[in-house]
């Protein structure tokens, strides 16, 4: 067995699957960052025109953290999914490597 | 060379661990999808109403109507395994909407066209985080 080209092959094989799932990652990241900005520019802008009160948009502002907490676990648990292919990958060529 | 391969397998065995993540279920995905189009759908009939119209007794079996669909859809991840990383996303999404539901009931007039676009925008996000994580089970 071959120790350096089986370890090229297992990044490469690392490699070939995170730039496949690469588009993926970005488009749920700029997905949940281009909500919360659509959101909060609606809710500026109804502030502004006078149709929501101070009070009204306190409370929404503070639900903010909220929403960041499940965008967090989001964007964590697609991070996993993504390593979690990558490394079977690898992994697999590592098997075929030594069976 | 031997500890190279121990090295990685020790590596591959803790990430497993560490990080499982549960498999898809596109049951469970096609009700949260539907849960989130109830949800969506009631802020706009809400807000289709004439403001006389909004009262909450009128609006209460729909509120009732979401509010199974997400205890159903908690209860499925609460018998999940590796649910961690789910839980919150979903608590998240139930506090808010037993929030905007007393917020409704209590509120001294009508909620207004305003208030009730910004209800739908924010639901509608708190239920995006776990369409996302949900999509990203596929193909694991």
């Amino acid at each position: 067995m071959n120790w350096e080209s089986t370890t090229k092959d297992m990044l490469l094989a690392m490699q070939q699957h995170l730039e496949k799932d690469w588009p993926k990652m970005k488009e749920a990241t700029t997905g949940l960052l281009q909500q919360r900005y659509e959101r909060l520019s609606k809710l500026h802008e109804l502030y502004l025109k006078g149709d929501l009160n101070k009070n009204f948009l306190h409370l929404r502002l503070q639900e903010e953290e909220l929403l960041l907490q499940s965008e967090m676990n989001a964007l964590a648990i697609t991070s996993i999914a993504v390593i979690r292919r990558a490394t079977r990958a690898a992994f697999r060529v590592l098997l075929r490597a030594i069976f | 060379m031997l500890r190279l391969l121990l090295l990685l397998l020790i590596i591959f065995f803790t990430q497993c661990r560490l990080t499982r993540l549960p498999a898809y279920d596109p049951e469970l995905y096609q009700q949260i999808i539907s849960a989130a189009g109830k949800t969506d759908k009631l802020y706009i009939d809400l807000r289709l109403a004439q403001p006389a119209d909004r009262k909450f007794e009128q609006f209460s079996r729909r509120y009732a109507g979401v509010e199974k669909a997400i205890r159903i859809i908690t209860l499925q991840y609460e018998a999940r395994p590796f649910n961690t990383r789910f839980l919150p996303i979903l608590a998240n999404i139930d506090t808010l909407f037993h929030r905007y539901r007393e917020e409704h009931r209590l509120h001294p007039t009508r909620p207004s066209n305003a208030e009730l676009l910004i209800y739908q925008t924010y639901l509608r996000n708190a239920w995006k985080p776990l369409i996302v994580a949900e999509q990203a089970l596929k193909n694991q």
